[in-house]
């Protein structure tokens, strides 16, 4: 298109760059090679700055596999428990590597499955999975000794352990998280300004805001008529007007800046398409229906965990705590269960609907090696296995599972609020994708990055004991870690937590602010929205209570509440 | 001022009720008893009302029952009131009753083609001949919960079926009416794969004149198998019917969702995916559904002011987003399968007593009904002919005095 253009008449040679973009702008195709640098930007360097993989030493070594894999002999299964063998009766190192503990979960895992890592399935068993392709829910397969890898508890207790060999009090090395006076500072003070300064200005300047009139009218109104104690029709329509037009004209970042006001629900799905490019093409459905015949084809282990971190999300309550079962001192508290029962509970009947979409989705995902490219900004290494029986001196490590992402417990849940948006799986299918490598891989990994989850958590952390400083030492007081409430939260983007319309409220706002530092923002402004009755609780079990059921919280009042404390 | 306890009478035992009365401080009697309140199934309530037990109420006695709700809630009377209501408002030469070219109702087709068996029998076959392929739906009238509810696809099997049943039963006046046969919607909407029909719970606190609220927190019924229309699961009632004491049984069935998703949700995700105009218009069809079906039935309704009564409508949408209305409940169940359920069912019960209570608490059959806006509570109001009228009524004294007014010096 773009060389026809070039090479067509109207562009002459002694004018070549006004004819050329005169004739680019005639043709529209301005607004699409914006959009295409657009994209382009948002998904190379977030935040506009360049990252580079992890500056920190003691950070990359928490994150990474030590070099296990290529040091010995044969096959995958036998390396790793050689290794296992020798090292899980060492004494148990303070830090020990994260990759390595999800590694041995999976190699454990399949161990005790019985089945390998990845094979290749009989065409009978081909056939079996093409059928089943829309009903996964239905399809007989037994998990019930499959346990999800990780969960967000696992997660937080191994960057807990994180030390920082930079700040020691008479001599004795600091946990990083309670008390941050590192690196990580210098990060949060200049975020704190940008909240202040700009960053959520519009949110905070009393204009009308969609979302939050639309929240007024709390329950199900089937007149539609959000002029009853709402917007006025007059605005709505406005919005409506206004965003038809940015869709018919495809800019894309006006549909970011469109989106800091709120959105209708009805436009929402073509705004975030527009902003994540998640257009699909011919070419797109290619790729998926090529995924899709390679998820057919072979069988990971990753597979079944997919079927039973869904379906787990989705459905059933988790008792047990996955990597927990190969430590031993792990204390399963009672309210941790309570909170998951609540969750699911409350909440999970918002998605149920949708379980078939989100097995298809997730178990393309696996098999998408484009997501790869993410391993080029992340400190994350993926996990290589090696392939069984060909020869020794050729390379054999493939990586595992093959985009190199091993789900954790909720993973689904950055799935599923979409499903209210899209009906088909291809567009759900590329919408994840781009949000994932926008901003859900840093939620998962160890990195020093301000917008990594480490980095969340300490503004989190931050946050709360700058304007809520009595709660914070309430809470301190009764030996909870504000955090530890709060971690699943930010760890799934609240998916799970707050009602379906809600989170997409959420990430409404995600998106148009491009940041993901509105997820502590919003934690801390939960917390002080149930201070009242956090401050009255006298026991841990209590506090974990209060903070169980998110399902009556509003995204915009309570960001416009914490907003107000950074205000002054 | 000294405060009346209200005494309540109930011979339903749900947790639901019983929390709900002693919330309001009220206790329990027999229903031999003075009581105030009684909430009744529905043959005790035709033990009270039947014309063998004498019994009066006085002003201070309210009953969630009207007499003969049957007119509604049977199948075939149903069918048979909307009919009538149809075409006298066709003979009226009312707007309402207009008809399209096909002659179908323009505004009032929104319950699927039905007939009673073997009454109708003849015209049924009639109907069935002008589109042989289509599927049918058998259910016995008097029955609920989705039992006795078979498909027909060909005319032999109802010929054989009827055979059968009379073969077994001697008595005809056991087969007489026993049955309606209703036109399948073979195109029901699907979400997941799955097909759902929409439980509503509509309140009416007097029909004449008519007193309509529809409850905000509806659900949705999925079932748990895939929705296939082949000939093969015909017989398989998981794929059709969405009944919850249907799907329970399946091994597919989760106790934690129950199948049950909030409207709420429904109306998030069709107006995300198929947009407001048609999502607003869906709504709006529901509402003109309830409204109007309760008309039909309205005239022939004892309006007895100590009476009050929810019912559970059972509404199936179709891919065109065209609600139909499938059936109407006199008790909805009020057994709660999962968590929400329970608190959705506690709000509803809570309400409803805020709605038919007087704004002193105490029940009061000679009170005009009409309670503060307060205490509609997740109730919106749909219809309230008196106050209609009372708006009507001032707009045309105002007119008339306007009138009046202009026309003084004509008179002088």
């Amino acid at each position: 298109m773009r060389t026809k253009v070039a090479t067509s008449e109207d562009v002459t040679l002694e004018d070549f760059p006004t004819s050329l973009l005169n004739q680019l702008t005639r043709r529209g195709l301005d607004t699409k090679l914006r959009n295409m640098v657009y994209y382009w930007l948002k998904e190379k360097c977030s935040s506009f700055k360049y990252f580079p993989l992890e500056p920190l030493d003691y950070m990359k070594k928490c994150q990474m596999l030590p070099a296990i894999t290529t040091s010995s002999e044969d096959c995958q299964v036998s390396s790793i428990n050689s290794w296992m063998r020798t090292n899980m009766y060492k004494p148990l190192v303070l830090v020990e590597s994260w990759e390595s503990r999800v590694w041995k979960s999976v190699v454990s895992m399949s161990h005790h499955l019985g089945i390998p890592l990845a094979r290749g399935r009989l065409s009978s068993e081909q056939e079996s999975v093409e059928e089943n392709w829309s009903e996964f829910s239905q399809w007989e397969i037994d998990l019930s000794r499959c346990k999800p890898v990780y969960s967000p508890k696992d997660f937080l207790d191994c960057i807990l352990q994180i030390v920082s060999p930079n700040y020691q009090l008479n001599g004795i090395k600091r946990l990083l998280l309670l008390f941050s006076f590192d690196l990580l500072h210098q990060v949060v003070v200049t975020v704190q300004a940008l909240f202040r300064k700009c960053l959520f200005g519009d949110l905070t300047t009393g204009d009308p805001h969609f979302g939050l009139n639309r929240c007024n009218e709390g329950e199900l109104d089937p007149n539609g008529s959000y002029s009853r104690n709402g917007a006025p029709k007059l605005i709505y329509a406005q919005r409506v007007r206004l965003a038809e037009t940015i869709i018919n004209r495809g800019l894309a970042p006006v549909a970011q800046e469109f989106l800091k006001k709120g959105c209708p629900p009805s436009l929402r799905s073509k705004i975030w398409q527009l902003i994540l490019g998640s257009y699909v093409t011919q070419e797109h459905m290619e790729y998926y229906s090529e995924l899709k015949q390679a998820v057919i084809k072979s069988d990971l282990i990753i597979d079944r965990l997919i079927l039973k971190v869904a379906s787990k999300g989705l459905i059933e309550i988790l008792f047990n705590f996955p990597i927990s079962s190969l430590r031993e001192n792990e204390r399963i508290l009672f309210d941790d269960v309570l909170q998951d029962v609540q969750l699911t509970a409350a909440n999970d009947d918002q998605y149920f609907v949708f379980e078939d979409s989100l097995y298809q989705v997730l178990l393309c995902f696996t098999r998408d090696v484009t997501l790869l490219d993410l391993f080029d900004r992340s400190s994350k290494n993926p996990l290589t296995a090696q392939v069984k029986g060909k020869g020794k001196h050729v390379d054999t490590s493939v990586i595992y599972p093959p985009n190199g992402i091993v789900p954790f417990h909720g993973f689904t849940m950055y799935v599923a609020p979409l499903c209210y948006l899209y009906d088909d799986a291809e567009t759900l299918f590329f919408t994840f994708r781009s949000l994932y490598t926008r901003y859900w891989y840093r939620l998962h990994e160890i990195s020093s990055h301000e917008d990594g989850i480490i980095g969340l958590s300490i503004l989190f952390e931050k946050l709360l004991h700058r304007h809520e400083t009595q709660l914070w030492f309430h809470l301190r007081s009764l030996r909870v870690l504000p955090l530890r409430v709060v971690f699943k939260w930010l760890m799934k983007g609240f998916s799970g937590y707050l009602p379906a319309e809600q989170v997409l409220q959420l990430w409404d706002l995600l998106l148009a602010y491009n940041t993901i530092q509105i997820l502590p923002l919003f934690a801390m402004g939960v917390l002080s929205i149930r201070k009242e009755n956090l401050m009255k609780a006298q026991l841990p079990q209590t506090v974990d209570a209060v903070l169980a059921d998110l399902s009556s919280i509003r995204v915009l009042p309570v960001l416009q509440l914490a907003l107000s404390k950074e205000t002054f | 001022m000294y405060k009346l306890r209200v005494s309540y009478c109930t011979d339903v035992e749900k947790s639901v009720l019983n929390t709900n009365f002693e919330k309001r401080g009220w206790h329990q009697v027999g229903p031999d008893d003075d009581w105030n309140f009684y909430w009744a199934n529905v043959p005790t309530c035709r033990i009270i009302f039947g014309v063998d037990s004498g019994y009066r109420m006085n002003d201070n006695q309210l009953i969630n029952h009207f007499p003969n709700h049957y007119e509604i809630t049977r199948k075939d009377l149903l069918v048979k009131n909307i009919k009538r209501y149809r075409k006298e408002l066709e003979k009226e030469g009312n707007p309402l009753g207009e008809k399209n070219e096909l002659g179908k109702h323009v505004h009032l087709d929104f319950i699927p083609t039905t007939f009673v068996l073997p009454a109708d029998y003849n015209m049924f076959v009639e109907e069935y001949r002008k589109n042989p392929l289509s599927t049918w739906i058998m259910k016995p009238c008097g029955k609920s919960q989705g039992a006795g509810i078979f498909l027909i696809n060909k005319l032999s099997k109802l010929k054989k079926w009827s055979r059968e049943s009379r073969g077994q039963n001697f008595n005809p006046s056991m087969v007489k009416d026993a049955y309606v046969i209703s036109k399948y919607i073979e195109n029901p909407l699907l979400i997941g794969g799955r097909k759902f029909d929409m439980r509503l719970y509509v309140l009416v606190s007097s029909f004449r004149p008519l007193k309509v609220y529809l409850y905000k927190l509806g659900f949705c019924r999925f079932c748990t198998a895939k929705y296939d229309t082949s000939i093969q699961e015909l017989e398989n009632m998981y794929v059709h019917l969405t009944n919850v004491s249907v799907q329970k049984h399946g091994d597919e069935y989760n106790n934690i969702h129950g199948g049950k998703w909030s409207l709420r949700n429904l109306e998030l995700y069709l107006e995300s995916t198929r947009g407001k105009e048609v999502t607003t218009k869906l709504f709006n069809g529901i509402k003109w559904l309830v409204v109007h079906s309760l008309k039909a039935v309205a005239p022939l309704m004892v309006s007895d002011r100590h009476c009050f009564e929810c019912y559970g409508y059972d509404i199936i949408i179709d891919e065109t987003l065209k609600p139909w209305l499938i059936e109407v409940n006199a008790s909805p169940s009020l057994t709660s399968t999962t968590v929400n359920d329970r608190i959705l069912k506690y709000k509803l019960i809570n309400d409803i007593i805020s709605i038919v209570l007087p704004p002193n608490g105490f029940p009061d059959a000679k009170w005009n009904k009409i309670p503060a806006k307060e205490a509609y509570g997740n109730f919106e109001l749909l219809l309230d002919e008196e106050l209609a009228g009372i708006e009507i009524g001032n707009s045309k004294r105002a007119q008339q005095e306007k009138n009046s007014h202009s026309q003084q010096p004509k008179w002088k």
